[in-house]
């Protein structure tokens, strides 16, 4: 067991008369404060509901995670308020009315003493405590850190190398969440669920073992896991706000004569109900597409080779990278029909000014144009991010913003881009294990750098973690 | 990195550890020996440097190269390599801003980041002793990295490891260098043993004095530098080692240094929880500092470092021997 599993909770509060464990416990969580509804805060003697005790404890497998749990005399619900300071700054979800509550507290370093108080939703509210939070496990990659992201969320990124992780980082670049994972295929991407309760793994398999990928929920307290097989998903995957599955699927030639040894593939999107119960096909590059032309033009095994799916909420829209042709396409969810391609081959709009893509993996699609990490392959020795304007009316390109690292950095495979609120955007380096936040200017704001060994795949921006 | 070049190592064992590093009556055995806390200091650390003089191999830019290791019988501390049952992994590391020499000496030093690196593949061989550049992907996804093979590109650097955990286990290290003017396609590893270069001091450390009987903790935290001279990260430790070395000086096992578990004439060994303290009740088997014929020596290990050299080793002198 590990000796941070259950650490002690102090009230630095000296004048408190709360009964206060301070010894650890190796097998139960550790009683904080029995009293917390009878201190002058809580409004003991008029009447409010009464706090019968809290308890709290650094969970034994994500040692940055603390439940706390507590009671009440009569039925209520509340929720917590912590921090690094007796200022908080974080709060959970409120609880169910109940006299039994439990909630994770989501967001904290390790090694840090976490304050945190109990607030009913009559306004009783306990007094402050605190909790140490533990020590990383070494599988974690050492992280070098520089500035502080203006972002005000947090970051999930899987993260491969001499050991493979789940993790989550907040705006200065520390572990709050992790998974240790056994090497279970290619960890493409993993999504925080849009109810926070799972974090949910994209294992693809190798590209000679697509056959073994499969998604996996696992919720925060790491309690919880479920698996899904889903034979031959690949590169990215998407999750809608009612909790559908959307993927990149790699579907064989469905003409292809079986003795022919032709094995050539394309892409489809699949989604995955939220019961985990259907799948339905949205798009397939088989119907969509002239693959036999594109197949003279590009060669290669798998014609379109997807490698980065987004959904737009908004007009119900997918957008999906297809690396060997070097294209976006833009794709209506309802009809599954195919509404324009950008860039490389299926290329439908006339580039301004600027200069091409070349093989490009993530993307993000804003009001009136798109950010994309140019990979720039082999015709280039290094790789951007370049934001297009389009127009959909005169099918036209402008390039308005171009950044290079410097000195330049090539990514041959992956790379992320996001575009915040502020302007402001990230981008992952994927394969050189480097996440940055940029002014317009090119200014680096923030930069987080993995030790020798392990990179980062396709990250995701969370503003908050419970998924509210 | 330097490479996996080092120590072979072979945790086992159960947990160990304590629960608080700020435990009261903790008493240093080197000013009072009583069983209990023994508080470990710099002083007590040892000494390790090398250096790498890895074989660089000129290449046809653009071309897709074989790296043929068919006859590579001796790894880079001098052991004995079976090229068909040892390798079990190549990777491929371009360093697009740095040297040949730069790049050595950052693996000397265990100062490189994974943000100096443009390119990071891997491959399995298999039972073949040879890979092909193009086969190289990342973790399976292909990477058409035969089009990157320009003399303009970077340092290529590929490390041949046993086992699949990438950054360890590494036996052979060689550079591709990707030359306009080159026609050779082929590069022939086959002297593993004259790759690594080292010097470890055993000698000028302060020896750490221990009771004959236990209990005995072992408390690290108030270490700050590694033996190589780094920044001494806690929970980079998970694995203790104690060995027993009969008839042999700290002099003598400094010439052996990257055989110390070979050479041990008894050895325990144990995984650690992250923390800054283990009890050595842990090692299974361990009964004392009883022998007094020989050198005792404890080591803090990191499985997870590329650099496999211990992050702290010290001498143990049992008390009345």
């Amino acid at each position: 067991m590990f000796i941070y599993a259950l650490l002690a909770c102090t009230d630095p509060d000296p004048k408190g008369d709360d009964t206060v464990a301070s010894s650890a416990d190796d097998t139960a969580a550790t009683a904080v404060d029995d009293t917390a509804g009878s201190t002058d805060d809580t409004g003991e003697g008029t009447g409010a509901v009464e706090i019968l005790d809290i308890q709290a404890e650094v969970l034994e497998e994500v040692v940055t995670v603390v439940r706390v749990s507590w009671t009440t005399a009569a039925d209520s619900s509340g929720h917590v308020e912590f921090g690094e300071s007796a200022s908080y700054g974080l709060d959970t979800p409120v609880t169910d009315i109940g006299t039994e509550h439990s909630v994770l507290l989501l967001g904290n370093p390790a090694e840090t003493e976490v304050n945190f108080r109990v607030v009913l939703d009559d306004g009783v509210v306990s007094s402050n405590q605190t909790i140490t939070t533990g020590v990383l496990p070494n599988e974690l990659p050492e992280l070098t850190i520089q500035g502080e992201s203006p972002y005000g969320g947090w970051t999930v990124a899987p993260i491969q190398g001499t050991h493979y992780a789940a993790a989550i980082l907040d705006g200065q670049g520390r572990y709050v969440w992790y998974d240790i994972l056994e090497t279970e295929g290619n960890l493409m991407r993993m999504l925080l669920t849009p109810d926070g309760r799972h974090i949910l793994y994209c294992w693809a398999g190798d590209q000679q073992n697509l056959e073994n990928g499969k998604v996996v929920w696992v919720s925060l307290d790491h309690e919880e896991r479920i698996e899904y097989a889903w034979p031959n998903i690949d590169h990215d995957m998407t999750v809608l706000p009612d909790g559908t599955v959307s993927s990149i699927v790699v579907v064989p030639d469905p003409d292809a004569d079986p003795f022919s040894g032709n094995q050539r593939s394309g892409d489809k999107i699949v989604e995955l109900s939220p019961d985990r119960k259907t799948e339905t096909e949205i798009w397939n590059a088989w119907d969509a597409l002239d693959m036999e032309a594109l197949a003279a033009q590009v060669g290669g095994s798998n014609i379109t080779h997807a490698n980065a799916i987004d959904y737009d909420v908004e007009n119900d829209l997918y957008y999906v990278s297809l690396k060997e042709l070097g294209s976006l396409v833009k794709i209506d969810r309802s009809t599954g029909e195919t509404l324009w391609g950008m860039n490389g081959v299926l290329d439908e709009f006339t580039l301004q000014n600027g200069y091409p893509t070349d093989y490009h993996h993530q993307f993000d699609v804003l009001d009136g144009s798109i950010v994309f990490f140019d990979n720039g392959h082999s015709s280039r020795q290094y790789s951007r991010l370049v934001e297009f304007a389009y127009d959909e009316e005169a099918w036209t390109q402008t390039q308005t913003w171009e950044y290079r690292a410097e000195p330049d950095i090539v990514v041959a495979t992956k790379g992320d881009v996001d575009r915040f609120d502020d302007g402001n955007t990230r981008v992952v380096w994927s394969t050189s294990g480097m996440i940055q936040d940029v002014t317009p200017d090119g200014e680096i704001l923030f930069q987080v750098e993995t030790e020798l060994g392990y990179v980062f795949t396709f990250t995701q921006q969370v503003d908050d973690l419970y998924g509210r | 990195m330097v490479a996996s070049l080092l120590l072979a190592c072979t945790g086992a064992g159960g947990g160990g550890g304590s629960d608080d590093p700020d435990d009261t009556g903790s008493v240093a055995v080197d000013e009072a020996v009583v069983p209990g806390v023994i508080l470990l200091s710099d002083d007590d650390n040892y000494a390790y440097s090398g250096a790498l003089q890895a074989p660089s191999f000129p290449i046809a830019e653009l071309s897709d190269p074989v790296i043929d290791f068919s006859g590579l019988t001796e790894d880079l501390q001098c052991h004995d390599l079976d090229p068909v049952g040892d390798i079990d992994n190549a990777e491929l590391i371009v360093f697009q801003h740095l040297s040949e020499d730069e790049v050595a000496l950052g693996l000397e030093e265990d100062s490189l980041l994974q943000s100096d690196v443009g390119i990071y593949l891997s491959q399995q061989p298999g039972d073949a002793t040879s890979v092909k550049l193009s086969d190289f992907t990342l973790f399976g996804t292909d990477a058409d990295i035969e089009t990157f093979f320009t003399e303009t590109s970077g340092t290529w650097l590929v490390v041949l490891t046993t086992g699949e955990e990438i950054g360890l286990g590494a036996r052979m290290l060689l550079f591709l260098d990707p030359l306009a003017g080159e026609t050779s396609e082929t590069a022939v590893v086959d002297d593993g043993c004259s790759v690594l270069d080292f010097s470890a001091d055993l000698t000028s450390l302060d020896p750490v004095t221990v009771v004959p009987s236990g209990p005995w903790e072992l408390d690290w935290g108030e270490l700050t530098t590694t033996g190589q001279g780094q920044d001494f990260v806690y929970s980079d430790a998970d694995g203790v080692m104690v060995g027993f070395y009969e008839g042999l000086s700290p002099a003598d096992l400094e010439g052996q240094f990257l055989d110390l578990e070979l050479v041990a004439t008894e050895l325990w060994t144990m995984d650690i929880p992250a923390g800054t303290s283990a009890s050595l009740s842990g090692l299974e088997g361990f009964t004392g500092f009883t022998r007094t014929d020989g050198t005792w020596i404890f080591a803090l290990r990191c499985s997870t470092c590329p650099n496999p050299a211990p992050l702290f080793l010290t001498v143990l002198e049992p008390l009345g021997g």
